[in-house]
């Protein structure tokens, strides 16, 4: 995967933390165009640079918090996952990505004081031994597809190795492993595929690795010891979609061992409505909006129940005859839509969060053994 | 010519001459030389050039009341650049209507040596226009269209959206823009509020032949602006996903026969063209909605009692509403309710029994 990154926007604030050094030396010849204050920033520098896109790569020092819990809603039940902002946007320009909804603008943004912020969020874990941090970085961007430029696995991996009680989760849909394989531990540490059918990964996941070259990778991290996670999510109804599900669950045969995967998480494609004219806009050829949508409970538009439960149900059935033991689970769904779909409900995001913790205690062991 | 003067104090002429004109706050555009000269009317030309901003209007009672009372304001115009005759810059319709009233001469103020730039007469005309009127949307888009080239895009945004009452919003802008490009007959429909902004916006999306279909199924259905809104999102929704235009869509047998063929009134034409549409855009929801309104009517629930299913049946359980008059009726009913042995088979409603 070639990351395409044509020029960089440095806030000043963010250009002597060792990240920005280190994105402006791996980056090497991408030129520096602007430098603006923090206060200033976007339209500052938007006077002189109106046209920014993917190519485009800021650098900032974040003042928000930087680890969150998912806000997840009080109608669905939530995986009580701990979100580890490190940047937003990332250079692959999936169709359905809600980020396109979120961000006005469409370039990356990277939070280059992550490493001088690790103190502050080791104290939030370390004070907290009694619960289990699951942690990822895949919500607001790809966990490794800037990781070349970045180090952020080199960061990472070391900190979380350091904590009793955390796993942290690299979510992605690339190849980009190397930097993750020449950690010295595993220990802590998932890294996730996001999965989809090859129809779908070929025509709505622009920039993309192709499916093999992903689960190729993921063979790699589990041949090195790292264990597994997979994704499929958004799942999305398209015409022969129980085909072209198996098409991939066949490959994760032909690839993975399934008893090195943590989790396997199912979701439906949801979206907020105001994604739609943007989506309609940016990607006009997608397939993604022809299925039956209806408001859900938190105002996003889902498949008409009987459709995500009939997805659901499919996926788990041939998940199940590869291999019993796959950690399955239902992001944001109903106590009904998990009864009536997996054949079990964990009644509250507790209850999942409590289902989850136990896959890591199994995985990594308890804390201090 | 024109000067800018600072902090100059702020005249308007409502109904005299208007020598000076607000342009911003603190800032006077200030006509120095405006020439007063009897002008043939044949020399005006017909349409609205350049400069005017006038569209959709009635001429009749700006015609009668100069047939009453004369032509109180005279035109602006300026000679044009290339060929004879002038151009109008502001009175367009005043222009229009002594001409409808045959005067062969028209008394008008020539300013063709007081300004220098379009940019200029535009905001002359437009601030002429502001005092004494509001804009209807295809001639804001008129407006705008004619900024676009002369104005950058972050002073329309900022400066004269806001003064036009629109929202300094970039995609907003995008659609007006567009306005102009847009049929006589939709344009007419917009001017009159016969269309909303949602559907004009749809309409610039599609081609022209999609574009004048539409149209003719929401005027000939008389659709408010919420079937509006119904009407083009699913139609969009099923075209794309059929991978043809709209036009092709809409020429579907199934679809055609109710603009061909009503057998009921307008407003039911319009409300079965619409279920028409949703039951193709969502079958499966459909589907669901009819088996549960068959299973309802099958309970034979007693008298006032109603059972309903959430909102698109996400929400988990049914809600029964009794109405009752008193206390031994409540009984009554209750007791009926209890006996109905098939309540204990109510289940998913999207689930059809053999």
């Amino acid at each position: 995967m070639d990351i395409k990154i044509e020029r960089m926007l440095v806030q000043k604030e963010a250009k002597d933390y060792p990240m920005a050094s280190r994105i402006r030396e791996r980056g090497g010849g991408i030129p520096v165009v602007f430098e603006h204050s923090e206060m200033g920033s976007e339209r500052e520098w938007k006077e002189t640079l109106p046209e920014v896109g993917k190519q485009t790569l800021e650098l900032i020092s974040f003042k928000g918090e930087f680890l969150k819990p998912c806000p997840g809603t009080k109608e669905y039940i939530c995986c009580g996952y701990q979100i580890l902002n490190i940047g937003t946007n990332c250079p692959l320009d999936c169709s359905y990505c809600i980020l396109q909804a979120y961000f006005i603008e469409n370039y990356m943004r990277i939070f280059v004081n992550l490493e001088a912020k690790l103190n502050v969020i080791a104290h939030i874990i370390d004070t907290q031994e009694e619960n289990i941090f699951r942690i990822g970085t895949g919500e607001f961007t790809d966990s490794l597809a800037l990781d070349p430029l970045t180090g952020w696995s080199e960061v990472l991996v070391s900190f979380i190795s350091k904590r009793k009680n955390a796993v942290l989760e690299f979510k992605t849909k690339t190849d980009q492993i190397r930097g993750l394989l020449n950690t010295p531990t595993r220990e802590g540490i998932i890294i996730s595929w996001s999965l989809n059918s090859p129809s779908i990964a070929a025509r709505e996941e622009r920039g993309a690795p192709s499916l093999r070259k992903r689960l190729e990778a993921a063979r790699q991290c589990q041949q090195e010891g790292f264990v597994v996670g997979l994704h499929f999510d958004p799942l999305i109804e398209h015409p022969s979609w129980r085909k072209e599900y198996v098409k991939t669950l066949e490959l994760l045969d032909k690839y993975l061992d399934p008893r090195r995967i943590i989790w396997v998480s199912l979701g439906s494609f949801r979206f907020m409505p105001s994604l739609k004219p943007i989506v309609r806009k940016r990607h006009p050829r997608t397939c993604i909006f022809d299925g039956e949508f209806v408001i859900g409970l938190d105002g996003k538009m889902r498949y008409f129940k009987p459709i995500r439960m009939e997805m659901y149900g499919f996926m788990r059935e041939k998940l199940e005859q590869w291999y019993k033991d796959l950690g399955l689970y239902l992001c944001m769904e109903s106590d009904e839509v998990w009864k009536k779909s997996m054949g079990w409900s964990p009644g509250t995001s507790k209850g999942l969060s409590e289902y989850l913790d136990k896959r890591v205690l199994q995985f990594f062991g308890a804390p201090g053994d | 010519m024109f000067s800018r003067e600072p902090r100059a104090p702020i005249e308007v002429h409502v109904f005299g001459l208007p020598n000076f004109l607000v342009i911003e706050a603190g800032e006077t555009m200030m006509i120095r030389e405006n020439r007063s000269v009897w002008i043939d009317s044949a020399n005006i030309a017909d349409d609205p050039g350049p400069f005017c901003m006038s569209f959709a209007f009635d001429l009749g009672v700006l015609a009668d009341s100069i047939k009453k009372i004369g032509l109180l304001n005279p035109p602006y115009v300026i000679g044009k650049k290339q060929g004879r005759g002038f151009e109008v810059v502001s009175g367009y319709r005043r222009v229009l209507a002594v001409k409808a009233l045959g005067w062969e001469k028209v008394l008008c103020k020539d300013i063709s040596n007081s300004v220098t730039s379009p940019l200029e007469y535009l905001v002359f005309n437009l601030y002429d226009n502001l005092a004494t009127r509001t804009f209807n949307d295809v001639e804001k888009g008129m407006i705008l269209c004619r900024l676009d080239p002369l104005v950058p895009r972050k002073e329309i945004l900022e400066e004269y959206m806001p003064l036009l009452g629109l929202p300094s919003h970039e995609p907003t802008l995008e659609v007006y823009l567009r306005v102009p490009d847009l049929a006589l007959e939709i344009k007419e429909a917009f001017a009159r509020g016969q269309l909303s902004f949602q559907s004009v916006r749809a309409l610039e999306d599609m081609d022209s032949l999609s574009q004048s279909q539409v149209f003719k199924w929401i005027s000939e259905l008389k659709f408010n602006f919420n079937q509006q809104r119904q009407f083009l999102e699913i139609l969009v929704d099923l075209a794309l996903k059929d991978g043809i235009s709209v036009f092709e869509f809409l020429a579907k047998e199934e679809l055609s026969r109710y603009l061909e063929d009503p057998i009921e009134n307008r407003p039911q034409t319009a409300k079965r063209t619409l279920q028409a549409l949703h039951e193709l855009r969502y079958p499966r929801l459909t589907r669901a909605e009819r088996i549960f309104r068959e299973k309802v009517a099958n309970l034979n629930l007693p008298e006032g009692a109603i059972l309903k299913a959430p909102a698109y049946f996400e929400a988990p359980g049914y809600c029964l509403e009794v109405r009752f008059r008193d206390g031994k009726s409540l009984k009554r009913k209750m007791e009926a309710l209890l006996n109905i042995k098939q309540l204990a088979n109510l289940d998913d409603a999207w689930v059809e029994k053999e």
